[in-house]
């Protein structure tokens, strides 16, 4: 490739980059340029981003082209080339573009245009409108660099700066002039320090690969791990561990079981960074490091990811199912749709689970945006016990909210569709290995494919149909354009945008065609019951709660995860710290001042001459070195 | 380097001027040191550059012998903004301003002398020159406690001069041994350092394990290594803020060099034997340090202690550079071809680059600390609240201090500790490990440090909340545009670094091989 394309490629995050370098100036005294700004530089990352992609699609699926291979754009980081030639010094970083980042880079910055011009209108009167989208361009600056790095060390450059990123906009509420909510800084501290714990594994990861390998890029990385494997006839046993490491790295970022517990809190932060948080961002970048990371992994390690993101996928949509807060189902929602691309990676199907990312991010924004455009036109009101009879109220929102639940539900011939069956064929075919392994992924990916429809289809029941619950939603109004529009947008992307991904992952053909009517089935199942239920009303749902006593009560109250957390381990670590400081100043500190008194107290008996302090120090230097050199002189004479 | 800081003393005559004469002269000093480093300093050479040697005291074999190489460099860069620093951030209506500007400019020259000086008594001579000014800084401009506070800084840096002073004499005279000329010439005792001969027991220790845990010791206490840093909290806690600038900015940094520069080529054998003790150490102060930062309530109490927990990553970086794998290095080959990483140089150079990262971030949020003191009227945590949005400039600057403290990439903090752990890693597995949960608490302290003082409702207590002043932008203005070059560019500084580490890492292969 021509060193101008790699131009190209680094424009697409550097473009937010300028945009955030400007807003910085800009933010407090033009906040409105500020927005405009940060629209129009991830338009245009997203114009350039479209050029790539057809440069892409043109190509051989299995292209890679690397900036660092074809000799132009490779960069020594830590030091001058030349100054170093082993350890970190010698670290270069370079650009990498292949058919799973093309359409990656397109969604996000598709998405993220949506975002930013939804929230040009959303956020209108907010009293840190400027500093939101200085926010906004710097997140999506660190994803779309995430997505070009050649290198598992920039990667996790920029996957940390996202966490920050998420951290200041989820707190956003927290820094308002006129009234800063406390609880956004909670969620804002608990998002930072639960995916931190995941980004310190995956650094540990990182740090042992370069270690055994004394490399980070890809596609060098892949060579090893194969010769590695072929020396030795058998997977390198320190790659378990390492495996497992980058594995947690990824569950934190991507809120899978048992780091989950910070997605939901996180919906205290303004709607649209929901949106960007749940579909362009963040989460994805976890099933993007997986991915990546695939052919490092042992089946091992494969095994326990395919466990855990159906266990994760299962978890979730249970939650989702017993949760009236209309942003909080979409965020459980995120949790278990984000279940199944992790459990793809883990049955053998990366390719799948970037496929899911692709079209989740379209219609998760899409339902987010769409959820916020609910909450704007109805007060803040987001209990779904409170709303209802909108769609008459909200005819263009709800047309577009049924669309992206009939996609994230799997309906056929929508984007979701063809994912969810691509990652529901690979755990089909999973199941040919048998044993317990083989067969929890499928079963219980299923089981969610069901619970989706019913919880997706229950929730815009719920808000749209029926007659309105409360003055709020009765009294609702269209939003403006600049809010109708990019869910406009996202709704047509969320029929057609499967049709834009590149590598369509390879079918088990026996197991697809079984995979693709067990889905069919499952996601009209869910929709069938959530309009007995919850459309014609035939059967009770409370009483059905009701019938499902302790269970019921134990998926709402998330079943006692967080309350576990926060007994077993910020409870104690709190307490500790407390006990620490005492024991700092009672123990240690008392401990020499004790020693000191005595001293003082034997000294000033010993010499009442002296009076000034710092000739007493002189003194006892020079003591001291007189004792020491008759006592050496005595040794070596 | 070492006129113009005396230079200093002599620009103090006019009376009123003395600030904008001392900013002058730190200005010119800051100046120059960027010239040395970036024109003049040959970066492809790691030794001693400018040596000068003069004799001093022909009696006792004193010299006058000074010298830089990378490391010395970057920390005279170093103490060169922090002190330029700490001039800009003191109030106007200071007590005795000439007195107060001079001793400041005064320990600036004696920290470059012990920078550069490369003759033990000479080192030594400035390491105890350093005490005198801050002990007065403390003990005449300091806060209520100030004179128990400089007392306790005093005993306790005096109780580990003694040692240092029993081991340079010890050194010095045992280099007189074979009937050679006794020196004090760090590269003369260098060179002898592997010659056991000189090694009779004593108490049942070696001579150079006890030359070893005498220095240790003696610059353990600077650093300061638990349990000896109880002094640390107290004298920031009184000190003023320009003051706690430079005590944590450079002074702590004295210490560390001293263990580069000395403990190790000269007791190097010894020093590798002793990793492990020193990994130890290392992690009990990262975790120690943060989970007693976590629990405080005050915010300057709260930033000193994290000031232990970071020097930790760089004791942690020493002890895998120690204990690494000797003698393979350079030779095997990774599967791809290209050599394989030397865990101890990245564990080395993010140790001493750590000296660097933290002088910034620790500067900075002591600054940061003194605003929000001098806006709320206390440094009580709990008792804050909302700064954010009535100091958005103060803000800014604070995301700055705050995330290049917890570690962020593209923020100087990230490079040094991601060295360290890439480095001890392959060494200290599970050290690290521990090292890494004690970076989760260093978050959890700033995330809920941050939290209380900067969101939430203002606090009615607030004596004023009017956002930064001039005085007080520039005087953080250039920190935090260093933790954000150093952490998007690093090579600025690991260029001067490397090569140096590099010499001794080489030394230390060389005094350790031999004996094993």
């Amino acid at each position: 490739m021509p060193a101008d394309f790699f131009v190209l490629l680094l424009a697409v995050p550097l473009l937010p980059l300028a945009a955030w370098l400007l807003q910085l100036g800009l933010g407090r005294r033009r906040p409105r340029l500020s927005a405009g700004l940060g629209l129009l530089a991830v338009t245009a990352s997203a114009a350039v981003a479209i050029w790539l992609y057809r440069q892409a699609a043109a190509a051989p699926v299995d292209f890679i082209w690397s900036s660092a291979a074809s000799g132009g754009m490779s960069w020594n980081w830590l030091a001058s080339s030349g100054v170093q030639d082993s350890g970190l010094g010698a670290f270069r970083a370079g650009l990498r573009f292949d058919a799973l980042s093309a359409p990656l880079l397109l969604m996000v910055c598709a998405v993220s245009a949506m975002v930013h011009l939804y929230s040009t209108r959303s956020m209108r009167g907010d009293s840190r409108y400027g500093a939101y989208f200085a926010g906004l361009s710097l997140f999506t600056f660190a994803m779309l660099a995430m997505l070009v790095s050649d290198n598992l060390l920039f990667l996790f450059i920029f996957w940390e700066l996202m966490g920050v990123c998420s951290w200041f906009l989820i707190g956003h509420d927290s820094f308002d002039r006129q009234r800063p909510r406390q609880v956004a800084a909670r969620a804002a501290v608990k998002a930072l320090l639960t995916t931190r714990v995941g980004d310190l594994a995956l650094l540990l990861g990182i740090a042992s690969l370069w270690q055994h390998f004394g490399t980070l890029e890809f596609g060098q990385l892949y060579q090893a791990v194969a010769e590695a494997r072929g020396d030795l006839g058998q997977w390198p046993p320190w790659l378990w561990t390492t495996g497992l490491l980058i594995v947690l790295g990824a569950l934190g970022k991507s809120a899978q079981f048992p780091l989950h517990v910070w997605l939901p809190d996180a919906m205290a932060g303004p709607t649209p960074v929901s949106a960007m948080i749940h579909a362009a961002t963040m989460v994805a970048a976890g099933v993007y490091l997986v991915a990546r990371s695939f052919p490092l992994f042992t089946p091992g390690v494969l095994t326990m990811l395919a466990l855990l993101g159906a266990f994760s996928a299962l978890l979730a949509a249970l939650m989702a199912l017993c949760t009236f807060d209309l942003k909080k189902v979409l965020a459980y929602s995120t949790i278990s749709q984000l279940g199944y691309m992790i459990a793809a990676v883990g049955v053998g199907s990366p390719e799948a689970g970037l496929f899911h990312v692709f079209t989740h991010g379209m219609f998760k924004a899409g339902l987010f945006l769409g959820a916020g455009a609910v909450i704007h036109a109805c007060h803040h009101q987001q209990d779904l016990r409170h709303l209802g009879g909108l769609r008459r109220r909200l005819p263009l929102t709800a047309i577009t909210m049924l669309i992206f639940c009939l996609a994230i539900a799997g309906v056929p011939w929508l984007s979701g569709y063809y994912s969810k069956d691509a990652i529901l064929a690979a755990a089909v075919a999973g199941t040919e290995q048998g044993g317990l392994a083989g067969w929890v992924p499928p079963i219980f990916l299923l089981l969610t494919a069901a619970l989706t429809s019913l919880y997706m289809f229950r929730l815009y029941f719920l808000t749209f149909a029926g007659e309105a619950r409360s003055d709020h939603a009765a009294a609702a109004r269209e939003n403006p354009m600049a809010m109708s529009a990019p869910l406009a947008v996202l709704a047509l992307l969320s029929f057609g945008g499967a049709a834009l991904w590149l590598a369509p992952p390879e079918s088990a053909a026996a197991s697809h065609g079984i995979a693709q009517l067990l889905a069919v089935i499952a996601a009209l199942l869910g929709i069938a019951v959530a309009v007995l239920l919850y459309l014609l009303n035939w059967g009770n749902p409370a009483r059905i709660a009701a019938a499902l006593g302790p269970f019921y009560r134990a998926a709402r109250a998330r079943f006692g995860i967080d309350e576990f957390y926060r007994a077993v381990l910020v409870q104690p670590l709190r307490g500790l710290a407390r006990a620490w400081v005492r024991f700092d100043r009672a123990v240690v500190d008392r401990a020499f001042e004790h020693a000191g008194r005595v001293a003082l107290a034997a000294g000033q008996r010993l010499r009442r001459l002296q009076t000034g302090r710092i000739q007493d120090y002189l003194y006892l230097s020079y003591a001291g070195m007189l004792l020491a050199a008759l006592f050496f002189l005595g040794r070596t004479a | 380097m070492l006129p113009l800081a005396g230079a200093l003393l002599v620009a103090l005559a006019p009376a009123r001027a003395a600030r904008s004469t001392a900013l002058a002269v730190m200005g010119a000093h800051l100046g120059l040191g960027l010239y040395l480093a970036y024109a003049l300093f040959d970066r492809s050479q790691g030794a001693m550059q400018w040596a000068e040697d003069l004799p001093w005291i022909p009696a006792l074999g004193v010299r006058f012998s000074l010298g830089v190489d990378g490391l010395a460099l970057i920390l005279l860069l170093l103490n060169a903004l922090v002190h330029l620093v700490a001039v800009i951030a003191t109030r106007s209506g200071i007590r005795a301003p000439r007195a107060y500007y001079a001793l400041l400019l005064l320990l600036a020259a004696a920290v470059n002398g012990v920078f550069l000086a490369t003759d033990l008594f000479l080192f030594y001579v400035c390491w105890e020159l350093v005490l005198v000014p801050m002990y007065f800084l403390i003990g005449v401009w300091g806060g209520a406690e100030r004179v128990q506070a400089a007392t306790k800084f005093l005993l306790f840096t005096l109780g580990g001069s003694v040692l240092l002073l029993i081991a340079i004499v010890a050194v010095h005279l045992s280099s007189g041994a074979d009937g050679l000329e006794p020196s004090f010439n760090i590269y003369v005792l260098q060179s002898l350092a592997g010659n056991e001969q000189v090694g009779a027991e004593f108490l049942g220790l070696a001579f150079r394990e006890w030359v070893f845990l005498l220095f240790f010791l003696g610059f353990a206490v600077k650093i300061p290594v638990f349990p000896l840093h109880t002094w640390l909290p107290a004298a920031h806690v009184q000190a003023p803020t320009p003051v706690s600038v430079v005590l944590a900015g450079v002074l702590l940094k004295l210490g560390a060099y001293g263990m580069l520069r000395i403990a190790l080529p000269l007791a190097g054998s010894t020093a590798a034997s002793w990793a492990g003790a020193l990994a130890l150490l290392g992690v009990v102060n990262i975790v120690y340090g943060a989970w007693v930062a976590l629990g405080q309530r005050d915010f300057k109490r709260m930033v000193a202690y994290s000031s232990i927990s970071h020097m930790g990553f760089f004791l942690l970086g020493v002890a895998a550079a120690l204990r690494g794998p000797f003698g393979s290095a350079g030779e095997a080959l990774a599967p791809t071809g290209a050599p394989l990483a030397d865990p101890r140089y990245d564990a080395l150079a993010g140790g001493s680059l750590q000296l660097f990262t933290h002088g910034l971030s620790a500067a900075l949020m002591f600054l940061i600390v003194g605003v929000v003191q001098r806006r709320a009227g206390h440094r009580d945590l709990e008792r804050m609240g909302g700064f954010a949005a009535r100091m958005p400039r103060l803000t800014a600057f604070a995301l700055v201090g705050f995330f290049a403290s917890l570690g962020l990439p593209g923020l100087a903090g990230f490079v040094s500790e991601v060295m360290v752990i890439f480095g001890s890693w392959a060494v200290y597995p599970g050290w690290t490990l521990l090292s890494c949960a004690g970076l989760l608490l260093v978050a959890a302290f700033l995330a809920r440090a941050f939290r209380l003082v900067f969101t939430g409702p203002p606090s009615d207590a607030a004596r004023s909340m009017a956002d930064l002043d001039a005085r007080e932008s520039w005087s953080m203005a250039p920190l935090v545009l260093l933790c954000i070059a150093i952490g998007v560019a690093p090579a600025l500084l690991l260029d001067l670094l490397l090569p140096t580490l590099r010499i001794v890492l080489a030394t230390l292969s060389h005094v350790v091989s031999p004996s094993g």
